[in-house]
């Protein structure tokens, strides 16, 4: 199961109306949308809504059927056991040595952001940031691990020449163990134009 | 050794606004109501820059202040004691002693001022010493502060260095928990200090030496913005660090006196740089 899939199921387990359903579908063969909403006195689109997405994610059956009405949905239910796996590998870092610490950054000019330094004063605590134009203009604030303070206290000033993430890491006394969420505030504050790469000839 | 100057000029009338005002006050008093009433508008304007002297010693422990606050009560004391001031000398002799101490005090004055240059806030040539071998950058600035380097040092050298600074009006030291942070000052911010020291190192540059031996620095865009051209912002603050740590290490070495020196060498004008 994937991370969509599990927010899916996640979201729709924890109404309070499911484990309802959920019993109706196992006391009947079958069961259509009306007749579970009007069972459980929800309304139809609630409850269609819930046999829709336990349909998509293969937990129910559905069968369409011709009466002398039109078409209809009835659900059965599939599985007698529901289990979440959920897979975290692939967010993890590719390698703690990544190739991206040679990256070479400073901060951008006329980058705009505020960096408010911690009470001792050797570590920047948050970096806030503009975004946005005129009256829509929103005040976005990240606050910052201690690594990744220490990491912008020293990053090179606008006039500076670049640096590699992993100098920089360096000067600040920054542990490569840390390296991954350095890499996580670089590629933000990269993307929200306070950072900049050099270009590669 | 000569330095072009890289600083914006200074308004040259802040040195004699307080004087203008004076005597305009006096003209008022004198002309509408009578001598005695101008006089007594001296003496009043004399005793309040007085205080505002000793106030300044208070603060700085720089003793030309003392002498001018000094100078500054006898001056007030000669107006109250003139024949139509509010409070005449019967004893001619008196004055005439009264008169000739104020007379010595303002050379003595004249000469901490002009030839030793012993009241100037010096953070003027501070910052031209700092641009003096940097380049030019444009945009650089960030109200970032920049680390600018580590060096030895005990809390009790670094105390007498604040005091040394501050004495000296090079700069004026702040005791925090953890650190001394040091606010350069520079001739016509005194009125501001004198009257709020507190809210004064708001928004300025400051060079801060904790006690575990970091040196930081955080250069004000007001004082970045007092250069002719754009000069490379980083270069900027890591040469005040270093400038810094230079002169603490003369102030360890005991040539403190070469700090004063090369600040001097600058040759900058007394009264209104």
């Amino acid at each position: 199961m994937d991370f969509k899939q599990a927010a899916i199921l996640g979201s729709y387990i924890s109404k309070d109306y499911a484990e309802d359903l959920f019993r109706l579908l196992a006391t009947y063969t079958s069961i259509s949308a009306s007749e579970a909403a009007s069972r459980l006195d929800l309304h139809i689109k609630t409850v269609q809504d819930f046999l829709e997405a336990m349909s998509d994610l293969g937990f129910l059956v559905k069968e369409e059927v011709y009466e002398k009405k039109r078409p209809y949905f009835r659900y059965m239910l599939k599985k007698k056991k529901i289990s979440m796996d959920l897979d975290l590998v692939p967010l993890f870092p590719k390698s703690a040595t990544d190739h991206r610490t040679d990256l070479r950054i400073r901060e951008r000019k006329n980058a705009g952001a505020r960096f408010t330094t911690s009470r001792n004063n050797q570590y920047i605590s948050n970096v806030v940031i503009w975004i946005g134009q005129g009256r829509e203009r929103t005040e976005r604030r990240i606050n910052l691990t201690i690594p990744q303070g220490q990491f912008l206290f020293h990053l090179p000033f606008p006039s500076a020449d670049f640096q590699s993430i992993h100098k920089i890491m360096e000067k600040a006394d920054v542990d490569s163990s840390n390296l991954s969420e350095i890499l996580d505030i670089v590629d933000a504050l990269i993307e929200f134009n306070v950072i900049e790469q050099e270009k590669q000839i | 050794m000569y330095y072009p100057n890289k600083l914006k000029s200074n308004n040259k009338f802040h040195p004699i606004i307080p004087a203008l005002m004076m005597v305009t006050l006096f003209a008022f008093a004198a002309i509408f109501i009578d001598i005695s009433a101008g006089l007594f508008v001296m003496f009043i304007c004399f005793a309040l820059f007085a205080v505002f002297s000793f106030t300044l010693f208070l603060r700085t422990h720089n003793s030309s202040f003392l002498v001018g606050g000094l100078m500054q009560l006898l001056f007030a004391f000669y107006f109250a004691t003139l024949p139509e001031g509010f409070i005449p000398f019967p004893e001619k002799k008196m004055a005439w002693f009264l008169y000739f101490c104020g007379i010595v005090i303002g050379i003595w004055m004249i000469i901490l001022v002009v030839v030793r240059r012993k009241n100037k806030f010096k953070g003027r040539e501070l910052f031209e010493l700092v641009a003096n071998a940097t380049e030019l950058a444009s945009d650089g600035f960030t109200d970032r502060p920049r680390p600018a380097g580590k060096t030895t040092y005990t809390k009790d050298e670094l105390l007498g260095f604040a005091e040394y600074i501050r004495r000296n009006l090079i700069a004026l030291p702040y005791m925090e928990e953890d650190r001394v942070v040091l606010v350069p000052i520079r001739m016509g911010d005194e009125y501001h200090f004198n009257f709020s020291p507190e809210s004064f190192r708001h928004g300025r540059t400051w060079i801060a030496f904790d006690f575990q031996g970091n040196i930081t620095v955080s250069m004000s865009k007001r004082d970045y913005l007092a250069y002719k051209e754009e000069l490379s912002f980083d270069q900027l603050c890591s040469n005040l660090g270093k400038l810094f740590i230079d002169f603490f290490e003369l102030f360890k070495q005991g040539d403190g006196i070469r700090i004063i020196d090369r600040l001097n060498s600058l040759k900058q004008n007394p009264i209104t740089e």
